[in-house]
C-alpha cells in the first residue's frame, strides 16, 4: 500500500504556523499552506461573520453568505469568479467560532484530506491562542515586567513548541518508516506524556471489530495502582460523545482529586476515540494541556487515519480464517467481563473446545480439508451462542466461548451439549465424509480467583481431561484436574526412569473367538506404578510418553516383557496362546525397530506368528506407501499386523488393500452403536465383511455387555476383548484364566465393568 | 514611471498596456540567432521574431557570460520602445534551431492582446512582497483571459514566496507562469532585463512580469516526468533550501548513502553538484511528488543544498527518471497546456525547461526532445530557456517547479 500524502502534512504545517509572532500573518500562512496542501485555490478563516483572511480571489473578499454553506456542511459553494467548488470546513477550536475553509475546483475532499484540515484547523487554534494569550499579556503588565514575562514565556513558549515540534517529528518519523501501528500509537502518548510533564496518558479507541473502547498505548501500561482506568475511560467516552475535549474531575484510590482531560481522536473524519490524560488536580494545568492534548491528538488523528494502521488494527484482533476474535481480543473481553461480572456480582463461564484428532485430518487430508472443518466449526460455534457472548479462534485447533451473565455451569453445559450435537452429523470434506468431534472444557467463574488467565486455564484443564476419555467429551472444571494436570507436568523426569526403576508392569487383556467363547491370545497393556503417587493412568503417562519421547524405551520394554511372557505361557500350559504388543508411531518410524523385532523374537524364542504387533489405522494413514514400507520387514519377520482402533482413521480403501495387516481391530466407539441403532449395527457388519474380503480378522474391541457380544456373533465378527469377558490381567492370573475358557462359558460376575460410563473405568489399585 | 521606497527594497513600476497593434491580425513569433556579436545575435534573432511585424511584447533570452547590453542594443533596435522582459538562462529554445547557448527573442502582437509590464528589486530582501506587487499589473487587464508571465531570479531564494505573493494577489482565476534566470551552472550571475520606452536595463536580483491579457484563451502545462524511490525520509531540520538533518542524521550522510557514494564527494563543488542534479528530492505532495533540486551539500556541516525550500517537517523521497520519463513530459505538458484552448490552434507557445533536464538528457536527449516539440507544436512557433526554476499554475496555488518543463500555449 502507497503513503497517503496527507498523512506526512501535519508537521511541515505546524512547523510554519506556529513559528510566526503575528497574529495576521499566521493566520495567512495557515490558510495558504492548506490551500497549498490540499491542492486548492481558495481558503479562508471566517470568524464569526466576517472573514479573516481569504486567499485565492486576489485582493476581493467573497461575501460571507458565500461561504457560511460550508459551516453547515455543505459539499459545494458558488463564487462567481470560480464558479462551483467542492468545499470542507473545520473549526478552529471547541467553541467553533473561528473555522478554516477550504475550496477545490476539481475533485471532492476524500476523508484523509477532511482529516488533515481538522489537524490543520486545531493547529491554528493553538498557534493563535498562544499569539493571544501573549497579546493579552502584553496590555495588563508594566514595560518592565512585560519584558521579563514575555521573554520567559516566549523562551517557555519556544521551548514547549521545540519540544513539541520533536515530539511530532519522531512520530513522523516512525510513520514513514513503516513502523508497526503500536510503535507509532506508543509514540504519541510517550511524546505528550513528556510534554505534559510525565503526566499518565492513555490513547483510547473503539475496537473497529465490536466498538468497545480499549487502551491501545498508554505511557505507564499495565499498571493501574492510582486506579485512572474508570476515570479515563468515562472522560474518554464523554468526549468522543460529543465531540469535543471533555474535563473531568475525581477522587481517586489515594483520596485525592484528580483531573482527565480528554480530546476526541478521528479516523477518517469519524470520532474514533481519545487523548486523555490525568493528573492530580492540584498539578493539573488544564489551560496548557488543553492545546497541547489537542496537538497530539490530532497526531493520532492522522496516524490511525493511515488506512494501513486501521487494516493492522483490524487484523490484530480478528482471525483470518474464520473470521472470529483471535486470542488477544478474547482475552481482552475476558478481562473486561470478569471485572464487570464481579461489579455486578453474576457470573460469566469459558468453554475451551479442542477438536479431537484435528491432526490426522490435516495429515490425511491436506491442510485446505484442515481449514475447512475450522471454518465450518468456527460457524457452529457461532450458531451455539448468543449475540451477547464471545466465541474466538484461539489458534490451531483451539477455540474458546464466553458466556456473560450466567449461574452455575448449566449454561456452559448447554453450550457444549449443543456444539457436541452438531458434530454429530458427519460433515464432508474434499470428497469424503468425516464424523468430527470436539472435547469441551468448561470453567466458570466461581471456580478461580478472579483472573481471566486463571479462568481460561481452568477451561482448558478440563478440556484436555476430557479429551483423555477418548474425545467427544465435554467436562466441568474440579480443582482435582488441576493437581492431575501439574501432575502430568512433574511426572515427565519420572517417566524416564520408570522402567529401570522397576515401576512398570504389564497386564494382559484376553481376546476371545467370539462363536466359541474361547481365549486366543490376550493383548500386552502397560502399567505404571509410580513410587510415591501409586498408580499413573495410562491415559496420562502413554501420552506423555509419546509427547518426551520415552516411549521408544517403553515400547521397548513391553516388547521383550510382552515376548517373554508369551514364550513361558506357551512353554507351559497355554502352547497357541498369541501376543498383541501396540506399537507407537516413532517405533514405527525407527528404521531400527525391525532388526529389535527380530532380537527380542530371537531372545525370547517365541515363533514370530504368535507376535501380533497392533499399529493405529491414523498412525498407518499418516503416510500409507511409507507405512507399507516400514512394516515390509516387519512382516518378512513373519510377525502379525493388527490395524488397530479401526474407522476412526481416514483409510483409503486403495492403501488398506495393499497393507499386508492380519487383523482390524473395530474401535469401541462403533461397537458402543451396535445395541442402539441399526446403522451401528450395519457398520460393524460391513467392516466385517470388508476384512474377510481383505483376508483379515475382526477383534471387536470394548465388549462390555452379552448383548453385544452376542450381536456380534450374529456379525460374523471373529474375536473380541472387553470389561464383559475380562479387565486386564496381572501376568499370574492369565495361564488361570485361559484355563477355564476353553468352552464357551458365560462372564464371570465378579469380573464384570462397573458400568457404561464413558470414559475411563476407574483401574482398581494393585 | 514612478519610484516608490518601501521597507523592503526599491519598488519600480512599469506602466505600459500595449495597444499599438490593436488592428493587427494577433500573432506568435520567435527567433534565434548564434552569431558571435552579441549586437548582431540580439538584432538578427529579434528581426526573426518580429518579422516586421508591430509587437505588444518581447521575451528576450540568452547565456549569462555575453556581453547582455550589447544584445539589448540589438534586440531594441528592431522593438524600439516596446515592453520588454527576459533573463539570462543555461541554455535557450526557439523552433528552427537546436536548443543550446544562444540569443532567443520571442514576441507577440496583434489585436486581442493586453500587455502590462512590471518589475520589483531587491527581491530577496523580500520575494512576498515582490510576487504581490508584480501580480499588482493584472488588476490593469480588462481582458477575459489573462496570464501572468514571472521571470525571477534564480539565485534569490525563497522562490515559492515570489509566487504565493503572485497568488495571493493575482488568484485563481489568473495562470501563472515563467522560470528563474540562470547561468551555466555557476550560481552566481543570473540576469534579468526590463524594457520600456526609456530603454532596456539589467538587472540582478529582480523578478520582471509581464501581465497577458488576451481574447483567446492561454494554457500552461506543467510536467516533470520524475517518480518517487525507496523509503522515504524525514526532513527533521531545514531552514529554506538548506537541509541540515534527514531522519535525524546529517543529511549529506544519508543522500551520500542513499546515492552509494561517499560524503567526501561533496568537497568537489561541480562534480558533486552534476552528480546531485539527476538525484533530487521530492516532497510528498496531493498533486505528486513537488521535485527540490540539490545543487550542492557541506562535507564540514553535513548539510544539503537545495535550490528551493524544504519545509522541516516534510517527507520527502529520493527521485529517479529516465530518458523516456523525461521525453514523455513534452507530451504531457503540450497536452495540458492545448487543452483549455477548447480547440483553437496554438498561435506559440512559451517554454520555461529545468537547466538540470537539459545537464540531464544530454545533447542526444535534448535533440529528441526539440524534435518532439516541434512536431507537437506543428506550425506554432516556439520559444524558451532552460531554467533554475520553473513556475507553472493553473490548479491548485502551488506554482513553483524544479526539473520540469512548462509550456504556455497562446491562441
Amino acid at each position: 500500500m502507497d503513503y497517503h500524502w496527507s498523512i506526512h502534512q501535519l508537521t511541515e504545517y505546524f512547523e510554519a504556523v506556529t513559528s510566526q509572532d503575528d497574529e495576521w500573518v499566521a493566520i495567512r500562512g495557515a490558510v495558504e499552506r492548506a490551500v497549498e496542501a490540499l491542492g486548492a485555490e481558495l481558503g479562508l478563516v471566517i470568524r464569526g461573520d466576517d472573514i479573516v483572511a481569504c486567499v485565492g480571489l486576489g485582493r476581493a473578499t467573497p461575501p460571507v453568505s458565500t461561504i457560511s454553506p460550508a459551516l453547515r456542511g455543505a459539499a459545494f459553494i458558488e463564487i462567481p469568479a470560480l464558479g462551483s467548488l467542492h468545499a470542507v470546513a473545520a473549526g478552529l477550536d471547541d467553541d467553533r467560532v473561528e473555522h478554516l475553509v477550504i475550496c477545490r475546483i476539481d475533485d471532492a475532499f476524500s476523508g484523509e484530506e477532511r482529516q488533515l484540515l481538522q489537524g490543520m484547523a486545531r493547529v491554528l487554534g493553538l498557534a493563535l491562542r498562544s499569539l493571544r494569550a501573549l497579546r493579552v499579556e502584553r496590555t495588563l503588565r508594566t514595560e518592565r515586567e512585560l519584558e521579563a514575562a514575555e521573554r520567559l514565556r516566549l523562551v517557555d513558549t519556544l521551548g514547549s513548541r521545540q519540544r513539541l515540534l520533536e515530539s511530532m517529528l519522531t512520530i513522523q518519523r516512525a510513520i514513514s518508516h513503516r513502523a508497526p501501528s503500536q510503535t507509532i500509537l506508543d509514540a504519541v502518548t510517550t511524546g505528550a506524556s513528556q510534554l505534559l510533564g510525565g503526566a499518565f496518558l492513555a490513547l483510547v479507541i473503539a475496537s473497529p471489530v465490536d466498538g468497545q473502547h480499549r487502551v491501545v498505548s498508554s505511557s505507564a501500561p499495565g499498571s493501574d495502582d492510582a486506579g485512572y482506568t474508570t476515570l479515563v475511560m468515562a472522560t474518554a467516552a464523554e468526549a468522543v460523545a460529543i465531540d469535543q475535549l471533555v474535563t473531568r474531575t475525581d477522587q481517586l484510590v489515594d483520596g485525592a482529586a484528580h483531573t482527565a482531560l480528554a480530546a476526541p481522536v478521528h479516523i477518517e473524519g469519524q470520532t474514533a476515540g481519545s487523548l486523555v490524560t490525568v493528573a492530580k488536580s492540584d498539578d493539573a494545568d488544564v489551560d496548557d494541556w488543553r492545546a497541547t492534548l489537542t496537538a497530539f491528538a490530532e497526531q493520532a488523528s492522522v496516524a490511525l487515519t493511515d488506512a494501513r494502521t486501521v487494516e493492522a488494527m483490524r487484523d490484530a484482533y480478528q482471525d483470518l480464517l474464520t473470521g472470529l476474535p483471535n486470542r488477544a481480543l478474547f482475552m481482552d473481553r475476558l478481562n473486561h467481563s470478569l471485572q464487570s461480572a464481579a461489579r455486578q456480582g453474576v457470573g460469566i463461564t469459558v468453554l475451551f473446545i479442542d477438536l479431537d484428532r484435528f491432526k490426522d485430518v490435516n495429515d490425511s487430508l491436506g491442510h485446505a480439508a484442515g481449514d475447512e472443518l475450522l471454518a465450518w466449526f468456527a460457524d457452529r460455534i457461532r450458531e451455539s451462542v448468543r449475540g451477547e457472548d464471545t466465541a474466538a479462534r484461539l489458534g490451531g485447533d483451539e477455540f474458546a466461548i464466553l458466556l456473560e451473565r450466567t449461574v452455575g455451569d448449566s449454561a456452559g453445559l448447554a453450550v457444549a451439549r449443543r456444539l457436541t450435537g452438531a458434530l454429530r452429523e458427519p460433515l464432508r470434506l474434499t470428497d469424503r465424509e468425516i464424523f468430527a468431534s470436539a472435547s469441551v472444557g468448561i470453567a466458570s467463574s466461581g471456580s478461580c480467583a478472579g483472573t481471566a488467565d486463571e479462568l481460561l486455564r481452568n477451561a482448558d484443564i478440563a478440556m484436555y481431561r476430557a479429551k483423555r476419555t477418548g474425545g467427544g467429551d465435554a467436562l466441568v472444571y474440579e480443582p482435582t484436574m488441576h493437581t492431575e494436570a501439574i501432575e502430568g507436568l512433574e511426572l515427565g523426569p519420572d517417566l524416564y526412569h520408570a522402567a529401570s526403576r522397576g515401576e512398570l508392569r504389564l497386564e494382559f487383556q484376553p481376546i476371545i473367538e467370539l462363536r466359541t467363547g474361547a481365549a486366543v491370545g490376550v493383548e500386552a497393556l502397560v502399567r505404571w506404578k509410580h513410587s510415591t503417587r501409586g498408580m499413573i493412568q495410562p491415559n496420562v503417562f502413554i501420552p506423555l510418553a509419546e509427547r518426551n519421547g520415552v516411549i521408544t524405551e517403553i515400547g521397548e520394554w513391553v516388547l521383550r516383557q510382552g515376548c517373554t511372557a508369551a514364550a513361558t505361557w506357551r512353554a507351559s500350559s497355554i502352547p497357541d496362546l498369541r501376543i498383541s504388543i501396540n506399537v507407537s508411531a516413532r517405533q514405527l518410524d525407527d528404521p531400527a525397530f525391525a532388526d529389535l523385532v527380530a532380537v527380542v523374537l530371537t531372545e525370547t524364542a517365541l515363533p514370530a506368528s504368535a507376535l501380533t504387533l497392533e499399529i493405529t489405522e491414523s498412525v498407518l494413514m499418516r503416510d500409507p506407501e511409507r507405512a507399507i514400507d516400514l512394516i515390509r520387514p516387519l512382516k518378512a519377520l513373519g510377525v502379525r499386523l493388527a490395524i488397530d482402533d479401526f474407522g476412526t482413521g481416514f483409510s483409503s480403501l486403495a492403501y488398506l488393500q495393499r497393507l499386508p495387516a492380519d487383523q482390524l481391530k473395530i474401535d469401541k466407539v462403533f461397537i458402543d452403536a451396535i445395541e442402539t441403532s441399526v446403522e451401528g449395527s450395519a457398520i460393524v457388519r460391513t467392516v466385517a465383511d470388508l476384512a474377510r474380503t481383505l483376508s483379515m480378522q475382526t477383534v471387536a474391541e470394548g465388549i462390555e455387555t452379552r448383548q453385544q457380544h452376542t450381536i456380534l456373533q450374529t456379525l460374523s465378527c471373529d474375536l473380541g476383548q472387553g470389561y464383559h469377558f475380562a479387565r486386564p490381567l496381572k501376568a499370574e492370573a492369565v495361564p488361570g484364566f485361559f484355563a477355564g475358557r476353553d468352552r464357551p462359558a458365560t462372564a464371570d460376575a465378579g469380573r464384570l465393568p462397573l458400568g457404561r460410563r464413558i470414559g475411563i473405568a476407574s483401574e482398581q489399585p494393585a | 514611471m514612478s519610484v516608490s521606497t518601501g521597507v523592503l527594497g526599491t519598488r519600480v513600476e512599469g506602466s505600459h498596456v500595449s495597444d499599438a497593434a490593436a488592428t493587427q491580425r494577433r500573432w506568435f513569433g520567435s527567433g534565434r540567432s548564434t552569431d558571435p556579436d552579441p549586437r548582431t545575435a540580439g538584432a538578427q534573432a529579434a528581426r526573426e521574431a518580429l518579422s516586421g511585424r508591430s509587437a505588444s511584447l518581447v521575451l528576450v533570452f540568452c547565456p549569462a557570460d555575453m556581453d547582455v547590453e550589447a544584445m539589448l542594443d540589438g534586440v531594441s533596435a528592431e522593438a524600439s520602445g516596446v515592453p520588454l522582459i527576459g533573463c539570462s538562462g543555461i541554455a535557450h529554445l526557439a523552433s528552427g534551431g537546436p536548443a543550446e547557448p544562444c540569443v532567443v527573442v520571442s514576441a507577440l502582437g496583434g489585436e486581442g492582446f493586453q500587455i502590462k509590464t512590471s518589475l520589483a528589486l531587491n527581491v530577496s530582501a523580500g520575494q512576498r512582497s515582490a510576487g504581490e506587487h508584480v501580480a499588482e499589473s493584472v488588476e490593469a487587464l480588462t481582458s477575459e483571459h489573462k496570464l501572468l508571465l514571472l521571470l525571477a531570479d534564480g539565485l534569490a531564494g525563497e522562490q515559492h514566496e515570489l509566487v504565493r505573493g503572485a497568488y495571493s494577489v493575482a488568484g485563481a482565476t489568473v495562470p501563472l507562469a515563467g522560470g528563474c534566470a540562470a547561468d551555466d551552472f555557476l550560481y552566481e550571475n543570473t540576469l534579468q532585463f526590463f524594457g520600456d520606452a526609456d530603454g532596456v536595463r539589467v538587472l540582478r536580483d529582480a523578478v520582471v512580469a509581464a501581465a497577458i491579457g488576451s481574447d483567446a484563451p492561454i494554457g500552461v502545462g506543467v510536467a516533470h516526468g520524475w517518480r518517487k524511490t525507496g523509503e522515504p525520509m524525514v526532513a527533521t531540520k531545514s531552514a529554506g533550501g538548506r537541509v541540515d538533518e534527514l531522519d535525524g542524521e546529517p543529511a549529506l550522510d544519508v543522500f551520500a548513502g542513499r546515492i552509494g557514494v561517499d560524503r567526501s564527494m561533496a568537497e568537489d563543488e561541480q562534480a558533486f553538484m552534476h552528480l546531485a542534479l539527476k538525484r533530487p528530492l521530492g516532497l510528498s505532495r496531493r498533486s505528486g511528488e513537488d521535485i527540490r533540486v540539490i545543487h550542492g551539500g557541506s562535507v564540514a556541516s553535513g548539510a544539503l543544498q537545495c535550490i528551493a525550500d524544504v519545509p522541516q517537517g516534510a517527507l520527502l523521497w529520493m527521485m529517479e527518471s529516465d530518458r523516456d520519463g523525461l521525453l514523455r513530459t513534452v507530451d504531457d505538458a503540450y497536452t495540458e497546456a492545448v487543452t483549455p484552448l477548447d480547440g483553437l490552434p496554438p498561435l506559440g507557445l512559451l517554454a520555461f525547461d529545468c537547466g538540470a533536464r537539459y545537464l540531464f538528457l544530454g545533447p542526444d536527449g535534448v535533440e529528441e526532445e526539440m524534435s518532439r516539440l516541434t512536431t507537437k507544436a506543428g506550425d506554432a512557433p516556439f520559444a524558451g530557456f532552460y531554467t533554475m526554476g520553473e513556475i507553472g499554475r493553473s490548479r491548485g496555488a502551488q506554482g513553483m517547479h524544479h526539473l520540469t518543463l512548462v509550456l504556455v500555449a497562446f491562441a
